[in-house]
């Protein structure tokens, strides 16, 4: 029983070390950043705004045209199943947020992350904190292989 | 013969049939794969999906299998690996394009599963070059 329960403790902890496929050359060297939104709502835009002012890492332009890579901000509503209580049987939405980041020049997408929306945090901020985890980890990672 | 040996001898039957189809159709022959995926060495990873785990899936188990060189650039591929979601809830499909004519040379779809969909094209292209096609 003991053996068991350590090989799904190293189960787990294998699946939550797993690594990231890499970041591309383009996101890694951009300086500027446009944000476009792609019908979230105004709020998500001013959060990405701070979050990514409080990272330091982007300058945030306003012209799409001096920009080096594009956050586009999206919202939508997936059903997201139903819910048997013992009340009835109701069907629930997710509102999803995502963050698509482009590459202005070619209009390659560079990477993408989606959140769903809760009660409590907001899911715009959770997706640029993970691509702030994500660049500061392959970071030290080319950092340690030079 | 009574009416419930008949009854158990039919069923029988019917359950060995069940299982003739579905072993047969386990054992399916595929479409043959194109020769410019079969000689693909240089694949870059698109994410249309919204879901970074799925292009962190897709990376992973390309690298296990260690058939292709991963690129950053498209320029630098032989062929694209393009994740996307379908509407229907929670579909990873992966299309395989040729970067030089944009043709799409293998797709497939998987509920939930954009590691699955990668270990679907590995099972084909091992059987067809043990086919020796």
């Amino acid at each position: 029983m003991k053996k068991l329960i350590l090989a799904v403790l190293v189960l787990f902890s294998i699946s939550a070390f797993a690594g990231h496929a890499p970041l591309p050359t383009e996101l890694m060297q951009a300086k500027t950043v446009y944000i476009q939104n792609d019908g979230a709502p105004t709020s998500d835009l001013r959060v990405c705004t701070e979050e990514l002012n409080k990272w330091g890492r982007f300058t945030v332009v306003s012209n799409p045209k001096d920009a080096d890579v594009i956050f586009r901000l999206n919202f939508r509503i997936e059903n997201g199943g139903y819910r048997v209580t013992s009340y009835g049987v109701s069907s629930t939405m997710n509102a999803l947020k995502t963050i698509t980041v482009l590459q202005r020049s070619t209009g390659n997408i560079l990477w993408t992350d989606t959140r769903a929306a809760k009660l409590f945090g907001s899911p715009t901020k959770a997706v640029v904190n993970e691509l702030r985890k994500r660049v500061e980890e392959q970071e030290k990672t080319d950092g340690k292989s030079k | 013969m009574t009416s419930s040996l008949m009854l158990r001898s039919l069923s029988t039957k019917m359950a060995l049939a069940v299982l003739v189809l579905l072993s047969s159709s386990a054992f399916a022959a595929h479409e043959p794969l194109p020769p410019e995926l079969l000689q693909a060495k240089t694949v870059n990873i698109q994410n249309y999906s919204g879901q970074a785990s799925w292009a962190d899936g897709c990376y992973d188990e390309l690298q296990k299998w260690g058939r292709f060189k991963i690129v950053s650039n498209p320029k630098d591929a032989d062929l694209i690996f393009r994740l996307s979601y379908r509407v229907q809830r929670g579909r990873a499909t992966i299309d395989i394009i040729q970067t030089s004519n944009h043709r799409m040379l293998w797709s497939d779809t998987r509920i939930w599963s954009v590691k699955s969909v990668v270990k679907e094209l590995q099972g084909r292209i091992r059987e067809e070059e043990s086919a020796g096609r």
